[in-house]
């Protein structure tokens, strides 16, 4: 959907009900609850780490 | 409320709607007048005389100034008081506001807020509304109803399958999972719902001449505050072509606190010469926004008779709708 801009981004997984939550610095998240994932998301960068810091 | 988002562009009107007659709208609250001078330019002034307040959009045009139908002063293109009655002295502070404009893509857009910090270039742009090889039909629709009751229909269509079952809901949108992303520093929400194979609701099979099953793409792009855009795509089941493009634009533009103005508009690049798709789109998508427009004034009243601190229910169809409050709130605290 989108191009090189800081963009966050909320998908909801195909065949359930939860949600992945990806941030423009690489970290994801799952959950079930949209403004719960928002707010984590626009917490950026507290509480986020990459796979690779992970 | 939704808060009011200031320093910011808003579609006023239509360009054809701004002619040699005066036109009142009111955008945040700030009463405005608009007209074209007699060169074709448009104007948007404050609609209210210095003097005692009276509408100015219930006065005269006269060349290219506006002469108040109460006392006689008159005003030019800039908003200045040029003539007073019974005296030569103006006083300097005899003015009107004159709001930044620019007229593209067939709208009308004013600056509400801090004239020094218009910038035109940032004037979100709806182009199938006036490119060639695009017909549209499009209409406005004031609704009494907080303007963020309006972004939340616009942000997530599966209500599409309820409150338009029929016309162009179908059981997948409400079943498909969206993709929902924002840019903060581009001031843009996208959804993303792409249902790869569908039923046909009746405002595409129309159309489209199309029978059978679709694919459907239905991607939002909403500029906030102002600007919606949903980029749909359809193409019969299993065939890459043809795919028929509709761009369905909505300017939202707050009038008042509890009133917003609804500018919709269906643009297709296909069955360009077809008169009876015109009508049939102008008609049928007009009963939509109706839909919505009913819809929307009932939960405006069901609102006010509630208490201020009733809790809502947010699920995931609701990620695109939350992220442009996030989006109104951050622009109205600036």
């Amino acid at each position: 959907m989108s191009g090189t801009r800081e963009v966050v981004r909320i998908a909801w997984t195909p065949g359930g009900d939860r949600l992945l939550g990806t941030c423009h610095c690489g970290a994801e998240r799952t959950g079930e609850d949209p403004a719960e994932m928002w707010d984590w998301l626009f917490a950026h960068p507290s509480g986020h780490r990459t796979k690779e810091e992970r | 409320m939704t808060p009011f988002a200031r320093d910011q562009w808003y579609v006023i009107a239509y360009a054809h709607e701004v002619g040699r007659e005066l036109l009142a709208r009111t955008v945040l609250g700030e009463p405005i007048v608009l007209y074209r001078t007699e060169d074709g330019r448009a104007v948007a002034l404050a609609d209210r005389c210095v003097h005692r307040r009276y509408p100015l959009s219930e006065s005269s045009l006269v060349g290219d100034t506006v002469v108040c139908g109460y006392h006689g002063f008159t005003y030019d293109t800039k908003g200045a008081c040029v003539s007073v009655p019974g005296q030569t002295r103006i006083p300097r502070t005899a003015r009107v506001a004159a709001y930044p404009l620019v007229e593209i893509d067939e709208f009308v857009w004013v600056w509400i807020g801090d004239p020094a910090l218009a910038d035109e270039t940032a004037v979100p742009r709806a182009e199938h509304l006036a490119a060639p090889g695009w017909v549209t039909v499009k209409g406005m629709e004031p609704i009494a109803c907080d303007y963020g009751l309006l972004v939340d229909n616009l942000m997530d269509l599966s209500h599409e399958t309820y409150l338009h079952g029929g016309y162009i809901g179908t059981p997948e949108v409400a079943e498909t999972p969206i993709t929902t992303e924002v840019d903060a520093e581009a001031g843009v929400v996208r959804v993303s719902r792409h249902m790869e194979d569908a039923e046909c609701p009746p405002f595409y099979a129309r159309s489209t001449g199309i029978e059978g099953r679709i694919r459907r793409h239905q991607d939002i792009e909403y500029f906030a505050p102002c600007l919606y855009l949903l980029h749909s795509r359809i193409s019969p089941v299993g065939r890459d072509e043809p795919v028929f493009r509709t761009e369905i634009t909505y300017a939202i533009t707050p009038s008042a606190p509890g009133h917003v103005y609804d500018f919709w508009a269906v643009s297709r690049d296909f069955a360009t010469e077809d008169e009876e798709v015109t009508d049939f789109l102008a008609k049928f998508n007009h009963t939509v926004v109706m839909q919505d427009v009913d819809a929307l004034n009932l939960l405006q009243r069901a609102l006010d008779a509630e208490p201020a601190d009733y809790q809502e229910l947010s699920i995931n169809i609701d990620a695109g709708g939350l992220a442009a409050r996030r989006m109104l709130a951050g622009l109205a605290a600036r």
